[in-house]
C-alpha cells in the first residue's frame, strides 16, 4: 500500500513540478535570448520593420534609430540570405501598410520620391495592398524588378565589401 | 452538523503524522509558482483597451467619481471605480508599479487562500498541492483573471471575494467574522455583476456545516442582497443586459447581436438555458467554451485543436475524479455526515450552478472564474480522499489507476504552461497595440487633446514600449500545443 501511494503521488506531482521548474527556466533562459521557443529579438529598426513588429520599430524609433538608414537583416527574416535594408522598406516586405503609416507618423513622413521607389519595390514584391498604399491614385512608373535589383545589389557590394 | 465518519475522510489520516515540513513545502511551492506567474504578469503593460479608457475617467475628483458611478444607467459598479480610483491617486504617476504590482499581489492573496482552505497538513497533502495549483491556474476559466486588466481585474477581485468568504464560512467564528462577511459582500456585488456570488458561498457553506459566519449576519446579507436588487432595479434602473449588447456563441456558431435578436428576441429562454447549461459544462469538461462547441467541431472536420483537446482532457479527468470522490461518500453526504473535503466538494456544486445561472445573459470563460477556483479546490479535496488508488491482486486494476493519475497529472501541466504561454502572447500584443495606439484612439473618438489625458499616454504608452523590455514572439508550434 505504501509503495503504491509513494508512485501515485510521485506520478501525480512530478509533472507538475517540473512544468513550474521549466517555467522558471524559461524566464531566466528567455532574458539571456538563449529560448529556441521564440523567434530572436530583431536587432535593429529594419529587422524590427521586415519582422513587423511594431512595437520594436517605436523602440527603435525612440531610441534614435533613423527609419531610412541602411541596415544588415539576418537571413530568413527577409530573405534567404542576409539583406540590407532600410525600415521603410522592411515594413513593405512584411506587407503592413500600419506600420508604413507609422513609420511616418513617428520617424519621417515620405517625400514623393522616397514614395515612388517604395512603391515600386512593393510592386517587385508583389505586395499590391502596400503599392496602393504608396500610389493610391495608381499610378506607378516602374521597371519592372529595378527596385527588387536595387536591394539585391546593395547587398552583393555590402557583401564584397566583407 | 460536521461530523468525522470513520474511515472516510483521509485528510486526517492516523498512519500519517502532521507535519510542519509538509506545510511549508506546500506553501513555499505556492510562493514559486506565484513568482513565476508575478514575471509573466509584470511583462504585460496596462493594456489600451478596457483600461487606457477607464484611466481617462479616473482624473476627476473623488466626489465626481462617486455621483457619476451611481447615477449612470448601464451598470452598478461602483466599487470597481472606487478601487480604480484608490490605485490610481496612490500611484502618483506610477501606473504600471502600481496597477501591475496590484495584479501580481491579487494572484498571491489568491493562493494563499487557496492553501488556506485545503490546508496541507500532510506529506501526502502536499504531494498533491501542485495538482490543486496547477488546476486553479491552469482552469481556462482563470486566465482571463490574468491576462487582462481593466486595469484592476475586476473578475480576480469576485475570485478572491468568494474564496475568502468560503474562508470565513468554513473557519472557526470570530465575532469580526460577520462584519467582514457583509463588507465582503457590498465590495464584491457592487464590484462586478457575478460577486453576487459570495451570499451564496456564505449560504451554501452554512448549509454544509460552516459555522464562521453567524445565523444574524445571514440575515444581513440576505437583507443586502434585496437592497441590490432594490438599487438597482427600483432606485438606480440598471436593467439586466439585453440580447442586443454582444455576440454569442452557439452550438458551432458565432450569433451576432442581429441574429440573436431574430432568433430568440420573442422568447429568450432557450438561449438562457443554452448558456446556463453550456456554462457548467465548460467548467467540468473545458467544452464548450464561451457557448461553442470548438473541439467538437474540429473532431468532425478531422482537426482538433491540440490544446483544446488538452483542456478537455485535463477538465474532464479532474470531474472523473471529483465523480469518483462523490460516488464513494455517497452514503454520508446522505446522512449529511460531512467532512472538510465533503464541504469543499459541495460548495463547488453550489458555486457551479450559481455561476452558470448568473451567467445567463451571455456566456464567457472569465465569468466562470468562481466555479473555476472552486472547482480546483474539490479536485484536491477528491484527490485527497480518492488517490493514491488502493492497490489490486491484478496487474491492470493496479496499473490503470495509476495511468489515470498520470494522465490528470500531465494534462494539468500542460495547461499550467498554457496559462504562461497565454501570458506571453499577450504581453506582445498589449505592445503591438501601443504602438498603434493613436489610430485606436480615432477609431474610438477618445478625445486625449486635455494636458492630463496627454500625459497619461505618453507616460502609458513610455511604460510599455521603453521601459518595459521586449516581449519575443513565440514560434507557432509552441503556441499550437499551449494556447
Amino acid at each position: 500500500m505504501r509503495a503504491t501511494s509513494r508512485i501515485a503521488s510521485y506520478i501525480l506531482a512530478v509533472p507538475i513540478v517540473t512544468a513550474v521548474v521549466v517555467i522558471l527556466v524559461v524566464i531566466v533562459f528567455d532574458r539571456t535570448g538563449l529560448g529556441w521557443w521564440s523567434h530572436d529579438a530583431p536587432r535593429n529598426i529594419a529587422e524590427a520593420a521586415a519582422m513587423g513588429r511594431a512595437a520594436e520599430v517605436v523602440r527603435f524609433l525612440r531610441f534614435g534609430d533613423d527609419p531610412t538608414r541602411i541596415l544588415p537583416v539576418r537571413p530568413q527574416i527577409a530573405f534567404p540570405s542576409t539583406t540590407y535594408l532600410t525600415a521603410f522598406e522592411g515594413a513593405v516586405w512584411s506587407r503592413s501598410v500600419q506600420l508604413l503609416r507609422l513609420l511616418e507618423e513617428e520617424g519621417l513622413p515620405l517625400d514623393d520620391a522616397m514614395r515612388g521607389r517604395l512603391a515600386c519595390l512593393a510592386v517587385d514584391l508583389e505586395r499590391a495592398n502596400v503599392a496602393a498604399y504608396l500610389a493610391p491614385a495608381g499610378e506607378i512608373r516602374c521597371e519592372a524588378g529595378a527596385a527588387a535589383s536595387e536591394v539585391t545589389a546593395r547587398t552583393a557590394a555590402a557583401e564584397n565589401d566583407h | 452538523m460536521v461530523s468525522r465518519p470513520e474511515g472516510a475522510d483521509r485528510s486526517s489520516s492516523p498512519a500519517e503524522p502532521e507535519s510542519r515540513g509538509a506545510v511549508a513545502a506546500a506553501y513555499l511551492f505556492g510562493a514559486v509558482l506565484v513568482f513565476g506567474l508575478g514575471d509573466f504578469l509584470l511583462a504585460i503593460p496596462i493594456q489600451v483597451s478596457d483600461s487606457f479608457g477607464n484611466m481617462l475617467k479616473l482624473s476627476v475628483s473623488w466626489r465626481d467619481t462617486v455621483i457619476g458611478e451611481f447615477t449612470q444607467h448601464a451598470y452598478l459598479r461602483p466599487l470597481l471605480w472606487l478601487q480604480l480610483k484608490a490605485v490610481y491617486e496612490l500611484s502618483d504617476g506610477a501606473y504600471y508599479a502600481w496597477f501591475r504590482g496590484t495584479h501580481v499581489l491579487q494572484v498571491a492573496a489568491l493562493v494563499a487562500l487557496y492553501l488556506h482552505l485545503i490546508r496541507p497538513r500532510q506529506w501526502r497533502d502536499a504531494a498533491l498541492v501542485p495538482l490543486g495549483l496547477a488546476v486553479l491556474i491552469g482552469h481556462h476559466a482563470f486566465a482571463g483573471t490574468v491576462k487582462e486588466a481593466f486595469p484592476i481585474n475586476t473578475f480576480m477581485t469576485v475570485l478572491l471575494g468568494c474564496f475568502a468568504a468560503a474562508a470565513l464560512s468554513l473557519g472557526r467564528y470570530r465575532r469580526w467574522n460577520d462584519p467582514l462577511a457583509v463588507l465582503l459582500f457590498a465590495v464584491a456585488a457592487l464590484s462586478v455583476e457575478s460577486g453576487l456570488l459570495v451570499i451564496v458561498i456564505f449560504v451554501a457553506g452554512a448549509l454544509v456545516g460552516g459555522r464562521g459566519v453567524s445565523r444574524g449576519a445571514l440575515v444581513a446579507l440576505g437583507l443586502g442582497l434585496v437592497g441590490y436588487f432594490a438599487l438597482r432595479f427600483a432606485i438606480l434602473d440598471v436593467g439586466g443586459p439585453s440580447l442586443n449588447e454582444r455576440a454569442s456563441g452557439y452550438g458551432f456558431s458565432l450569433l451576432e447581436p442581429t441574429d440573436l435578436v431574430e432568433r430568440f428576441g420573442a422568447h429568450p429562454l432557450p438561449f438562457y438555458v443554452y448558456n446556463v447549461v453550456t456554462s457548467a459544462l465548460s467548467v467540468l469538461f473545458g467544452e464548450p467554451r464561451a457557448g461553442l462547441f470548438r473541439l467538437t467541431l474540429g473532431f468532425t472536420l478531422g482537426d482538433p485543436y491540440p490544446a483544446l483537446l488538452v483542456t478537455t482532457v485535463a477538465c474532464t479527468s479532474a470531474t472523473v475524479l471529483m465523480g469518483l470522490f462523490a460516488w464513494r461518500r455517497r452514503a454520508a453526504w446522505r446522512r449529511w455526515a460531512l467532512t472538510r473535503d465533503d464541504q469543499l466538494v459541495l460548495l463547488f456544486f453550489a458555486v457551479l450552478a450559481a455561476n452558470a445561472v448568473i451567467s445567463y445573459p451571455y456566456t464567457k470563460s472569465v465569468i466562470m472564474s468562481p466555479a473555476g477556483g472552486f472547482f480546483a479546490l474539490a479536485v484536491f479535496a477528491a484527490a485527497r480522499n480518492v488517490l493514491p488508488p488502493a492497490p489490486s491482486s491484478t496487474m491492470v486494476r493496479s496499473v490503470a489507476p495509476l495511468a489515470a493519475c498520470a494522465v490528470l497529472s500531465i494534462a494539468w501541466s500542460v495547461r499550467l504552461v498554457g496559462v504562461h504561454v497565454e501570458l506571453w502572447v499577450a504581453a506582445r500584443d498589449v505592445r503591438t497595440q501601443w504602438a498603434y495606439v493613436h489610430e485606436w484612439i480615432a477609431q474610438q473618438h477618445l478625445d486625449v487633446s486635455a494636458p492630463r489625458s496627454r500625459d497619461l499616454l505618453q507616460a502609458l504608452r513610455n511604460d510599455a514600449l521603453l521601459t518595459q523590455p521586449a516581449a519575443s514572439e513565440l514560434k507557432w508550434t509552441v503556441r499550437n500545443w499551449l494556447y
